[in-house]
């Protein structure tokens, strides 16, 4: 792997960090986990930064948010009290499925979110969030929103000097939802075939919020905002969860793979969902 | 160059680094692209972790880095500088074995053994931090480590066998 690879940096500090990435031009690139790296073939990095040491293994809350930094571990967001706390521990959810304990040591939020595989669960559930993404490095930093993070991917929206810094995740709009994550896979630790991020919040028996994003269907997570909001206000009946169920499903993108149909997968798609509404019902 | 920058570099992509390895203290070259598996078996000739998918996917190379079980194919070994590594070698005493390496033999949880190592490591990482883990904790910290033998009964047993005695 990396054949040319020449430097490898260790910055006490995040600005040392960007330093040394905008000198890079595009040959020097952040190395977090690196779990990404065994892959990579790339003749053209020639040098990594370690962010591991950086000051950006936090997980906190700020005013009305949390804050990941980008060099946390998925294992740190296991670990943290607060990660279990949001949400019915639906982001710890999301934590658990990616890989296993081996990986989660080392993979980092960052990384998960700039990689963006398929198989990637973070971007996910960040997306049904409505999280900001933080990307510094650039003439002044900017907070991305998932939505457009999400929308290519994450390497043509950052230059060559910016990296992710941070993931903001706004407390308030959650506050008393019932979420659930789900990874569809043949096992444990297998890459999964569906990810599901469901997020619902009931006024009575009427619908107050709902935001459902899927990932591993294709490249890009997907979420239907047209289709939650048509919903808000609706009375909470099996209809109504099987018609989101079914719109939802019916509009994913999905491509075909080798391990399932485009069609199985559909189906996978629709009954996760409906599965997952009822049982946030109860 | 900055002070508080550390840059280990040399003209011809050798990094020289130091790190502690089974309680050993060690300096050594390693290439820019080499892996810590590669490292911990080619240049310390410690070859007890093993190459299984060099893909992060099978857990045959794991080994403990600072407390952590991590798959050693999927580190440069350029990242070991200043860090404490322990591999099979550096788990028991001698001729010594553990309770888990023990129980691993009791119970029938090695075949041909390759996968071995790795189960080992990640269970004794898991007994540092949890002296009583349960089936779940142990579950868990399975995933991630393919055995093409035993079936995986034997070696949850082996587990099991260890949390029930340090449980007493």
């Amino acid at each position: 792997m990396l054949k040319n690879l020449k430097d490898y940096y260790r910055p006490k500090s995040l600005p040392e960090a960007l330093k040394l990435l905008k000198k890079g031009k595009g040959k020097i690139i952040p190395a977090g986990g690196n779990t990404a790296l065994a892959d990579m073939e790339n003749p053209g990095i020639e040098g990594l930064v370690d962010i591991e040491k950086a000051g950006m293994s936090y997980i906190k809350q700020t005013g009305g948010n949390i804050n990941i930094g980008a060099a946390a571990t998925i294992t740190d967001m296991i670990e943290s009290a607060l990660i279990e706390k949001f949400c019915g521990g639906f982001l710890r959810q999301a934590a658990l499925s990616v890989g296993s304990t081996l990986n989660r040591n080392m993979i980092t939020v960052g990384g998960n979110v700039f990689q963006l595989f398929l198989w990637s669960s973070l971007p996910v559930a960040f997306l049904a969030l409505d999280a900001k993404i933080k990307v510094q490095g650039g003439s002044k930093p900017r907070l991305v929103p998932a939505a457009d993070f999400f929308k290519q991917l994450p390497r043509k929206i950052l230059s060559s000097s910016e990296m992710v810094t941070e993931v903001q995740i706004p407390l308030a709009p959650f506050k008393d939802a019932n979420a659930a994550f789900i990874k569809f896979s043949k096992t444990a630790t297998a890459f999964p075939m569906v990810n599901a991020a469901v997020i619902l919040k009931l006024k009575g028996k009427v619908i107050d919020k709902l935001a459902v994003s899927i990932g591993a269907l294709q490249l890009l997570p997907q979420r239907f905002t047209d289709i939650e909001a048509s919903v808000i206000g609706k009375e909470w009946d099996q209809k109504t969860i099987s018609a989101i169920a079914e719109e939802i499903s019916g509009r994913a993108k999905i491509l075909p793979e080798i391990r399932a149909s485009a069609e199985y997968k559909r189906q996978v798609v629709r009954a996760t969902i409906e599965d997952t509404l009822a049982s946030l019902s109860k | 160059m900055s002070g508080a920058l550390r840059r280990l570099w040399k003209d011809n992509m050798e990094h020289r680094i130091s790190f502690k390895i089974n309680g050993e203290q060690k300096t050594i070259s390693v290439s820019s692209h080499s892996t810590l598996l590669e490292m911990i078996r080619d240049q310390l000739h410690l070859t007890g972790s093993k190459v299984g998918c060099a893909n992060g996917e099978c857990g045959a190379c794991t080994i403990i880095m600072d407390g952590e079980p991590v798959r050693a194919c999927l580190i440069l070994a350029v990242e070991a500088d200043g860090r404490e590594l322990t591999t099979i070698e550096g788990v028991s005493k001698g001729n010594d074995l553990t309770d888990l390496q023990k129980a691993f033999v009791e119970e029938g949880a090695v075949q041909c053994g390759f996968c071995t190592p790795g189960f080992v490591m990640a269970g004794e990482a898991l007994l540092k931090r949890k002296s009583d883990p349960s089936d779940n904790d142990i579950k868990e910290s399975l995933g991630g480590h393919v055995c093409r033998c035993t079936g995986y009964e034997a070696i949850f047993s082996a587990f099991k066998k260890v949390s029930k005695k340090k449980r007493r």
